[in-house]
């Protein structure tokens, strides 16, 4: 059974790469990136937080996967319908403001037209938006709009986007936790290239520094000495 | 002028109505240099009427006029009364004006920002110095261009460096100055009268694509691009429909001023036959030419054409308010911190670097209501820190807060504030953004750390 599985789940990387370039960018944070297939998203997919409720963290990974994928060059877009976005808290993320486009659209379909477009734009290297509502027709949209032009997609959903069908190429749940030095988030795998059924993964976010961080990290010795199975090697 | 200010030169020309207890009604504005500026670059072209070359003073913000009128003042009857004519021609449309007339550009400056007779007698602030070298000019007894006239000029070049030599040498007339010429309006327009009246919209489509064409080639003869197009087609038995598409960038593109069109053609709603349909590029300026790099540069800014094609066609669905760029502002009451400006016609000289942020990741929430919502239902724990409170029906125990982080700022407006802003974690882990208002005791929430 679990050779199958292994089959399956080589068969689908397989796939997976063949259809894309495989230039990946990384999510921000490290902790995230040992977990991902390609130790970060694809360029030209879409990436998707449901967060668990208002103060739950999922833009603020959003925020971070959109700085680093902004660090190779090329413009970010906010597509902020709600127009709660606070720029200065995105300033102490270390975005570029000067190469941040806002975009305020006032309905969802307007909302949703904009996002297709900065997707479409090869010179786009990162779209945010918090969309309450995709259709699936709309949302397959956007997914071959980020595949024509390359943009990395950052979607960030409320709770109730769990149960819609989703064409992002990766699904994640974040839901956050109390730490014991910083915040707590914990991000699970929904939909992940052939990842299925993984543990969250626990991230913590220093109060003081900022710096994310694994919040069960492995302990040092294990690490040096590679005891631990890593899951891309195991994949691989 | 400042709000303050505004304020009292209308309660000034309120005075005689006083007596009967009324006061005049304030319309208040937003400033928007844009438009300040737009308005007069309009009217600059609306004065060549008075003379053939016309220009803005360089100034930040412009605020002057700046007219040649060398050898004309004989066709208006001498030069009075071409002042007098100027001065009625404003006034018609409601504008007052202020008129210096003067040998040279740096006199007729002088003598229209303060009031005299004689240039020499003029304060220093009339030479168009920096305010820091006209306080210490005056504070070394020199306080008009008199004064500086006998001064041995090489000695004024040392210590006060060329700015001040060349204002002075501009004023007198001994430094040539030019004046920076807004053209008179070209004839970018492009005109189609029908036979007879048109309803169907593929024909109105094609007609529109054709104008764009011609319109594209005019501009490109003169190496121009349009910022801005104005579009009417006038209907029968109803008032022409009006509207305008913007630029990020100088085009002369056909295709590309189609598209942004098309967009605002497919909300447009016609509900009567068309007679005629004019273009006219209101805003135009010369086309920007980027030398292609040797090696390329991956690093993409807002300036690729790429992207400038993406933000017209967002602005020209959206509108031009929809599509902004950030300014951060050194305010430190939250929602004053930062302003909008639209990407399309905003200055370019208000960008500023991005400066170093003096907050920390989890110091301001990445989401902040555009109003503080007041809470109704909380508690307040014995440290005067949130104990609970309920947020859209949904109650949130604080397992741990940070602060207060006391902000007390905006003394100068109207309506300063004082607040105590806490940030909270509930015992699920969501983490807010609270205030309690030193002025009245309530309790606010102002943000969530999404």
């Amino acid at each position: 059974m679990d050779h199958k599985i292994i089959q399956l789940r080589e068969l689908l990387n397989r796939k997976e790469s063949e259809k894309k370039p495989c230039q990946s960018i990384s999510s921000g944070c490290l902790p995230l990136d040992r977990h991902l297939p390609q130790q970060g998203f694809q360029r030209g997919s879409l990436i998707e937080w449901i967060g668990g409720g208002v103060g739950s963290g999922a833009s603020l990974l959003g925020m971070l996967a959109a700085r680093s994928a902004c660090r190779g060059g090329g413009a970010l877009v906010l597509v902020d319908r709600g127009q709660s976005f606070y720029p200065p808290a995105a300033n102490a993320y270390q975005l570029d403001l000067q190469n941040t486009i806002v975009v305020h659209p006032t309905t969802e379909k307007d909302e949703c037209w904009a996002i297709e477009q900065a997707l479409r734009c090869s010179d786009i290297a990162a779209v945010v938006a918090w969309p309450k509502r995709l259709t699936s027709n709309a949302f397959r949209r956007l997914q071959l709009a980020a595949e024509h032009g390359g943009s990395l997609g950052l979607l960030v959903r409320p709770t109730t986007a769990r149960n819609e069908s989703s064409w992002a190429s990766l699904r994640m749940l974040v839901s956050p936790s109390v730490g014991r030095q910083g915040w707590r988030l914990s991000v699970e795998l929904l939909r992940c290239g052939g990842l299925f059924g993984t543990k969250p993964i626990e991230l913590e976010i220093d109060d003081q520094t900022g710096e994310v961080r694994d919040a069960h990290p492995r302990p040092l010795a294990a690490q040096l000495a590679g005891t631990t199975p890593d899951p891309r090697k195991a994949r691989a | 002028m400042p709000l303050p200010e505004a304020t009292a030169l209308g309660n000034q020309y309120d005075g005689p109505r006083r007596s009967s207890s009324k006061k005049t009604q304030f319309h208040i504005e937003t400033h928007d240099p844009f438009e300040d500026h737009k308005t007069l670059e309009e009217l600059a072209a609306w004065c060549h009427r008075f003379s053939p070359l016309v220009g803005l003073a360089e100034e930040e913000p412009a605020e002057t006029l700046l007219l040649d009128v060398t050898g004309i003042a004989s066709l208006f009857g001498g030069e009075q009364a071409m002042n007098q004519q100027i001065e009625n021609s404003f006034l018609q449309q409601h504008l007052m004006v202020r008129i210096g007339l003067g040998e040279t550009v740096g006199a007729a400056w002088a003598l229209a920002h303060y009031s005299g007779l004689h240039l020499l007698e003029l304060p220093i602030e009339a030479l168009r110095l920096p305010p820091a070298m006209v306080e210490v000019l005056n504070r070394l007894g020199l306080e008009c261009i008199g004064n500086l006239v006998p001064l041995p000029r090489d000695e004024l070049k040392a210590r006060f460096g060329a700015i001040l030599l060349q204002r002075l040498n501009q004023a007198l007339g001994q430094q040539a100055e030019i004046i920076p010429q807004i053209h008179a309006p070209a004839d970018f327009t492009a005109e189609w009268t029908f036979e007879h009246p048109v309803t169907q919209q593929r024909v109105i489509h094609e007609v529109i694509k054709q104008l764009i064409e011609r319109l594209c080639f005019s501009l490109l003869k003169q190496d121009n691009g349009s910022l801005q197009l104005s579009y009417r087609l006038t209907c029968q038995d109803s008032e022409p429909v009006t509207f305008e598409v913007g630029c990020y960038r100088p085009s002369a593109d056909a295709s590309h001023l189609w598209k942004l069109t098309e967009a605002q053609l497919e909300r447009l709603v016609l509900r009567h036959p068309v007679i005629c349909i004019s273009i006219c590029s209101i805003r135009y300026s010369r086309l920007s030419r980027q030398q292609k790099e040797l090696f390329d540069d991956s690093h993409v800014r807002q300036d690729s054409p790429l992207v400038t094609s993406l933000i017209d066609r967002m602005t020209s669905r959206l509108g031009r308010q929809a599509i902004v760029r950030c300014i951060l502002q050194s305010d430190p009451q939250p929602e004053k911190a930062y302003r909008y400006e639209p990407l399309v016609g905003g200055s370019r000289s208000s960008r500023r670097a991005n400066s170093h942020s003096p907050f920390s990741l989890l110091d301001r929430p990445l989401h902040l209501l555009a109003k503080p919502v007041a809470l109704k239902n909380y508690a307040v724990a014995a440290n005067g820190s949130p104990s609970w409170f309920q947020y859209s029906s949904e109650q949130h125990t604080v397992s741990r807060h940070w602060g207060p982080e006391r902000i007390e700022t905006g003394w100068w407006r109207q309506r300063g504030v004082r607040r105590d802003y806490y940030r909270v974690e509930t015992e699920e882990g969501f983490r807010f953004w609270l205030f309690r208002s030193l002025q009245d005791g309530r309790w606010f929430l102002h943000g969530a750390f999404e």
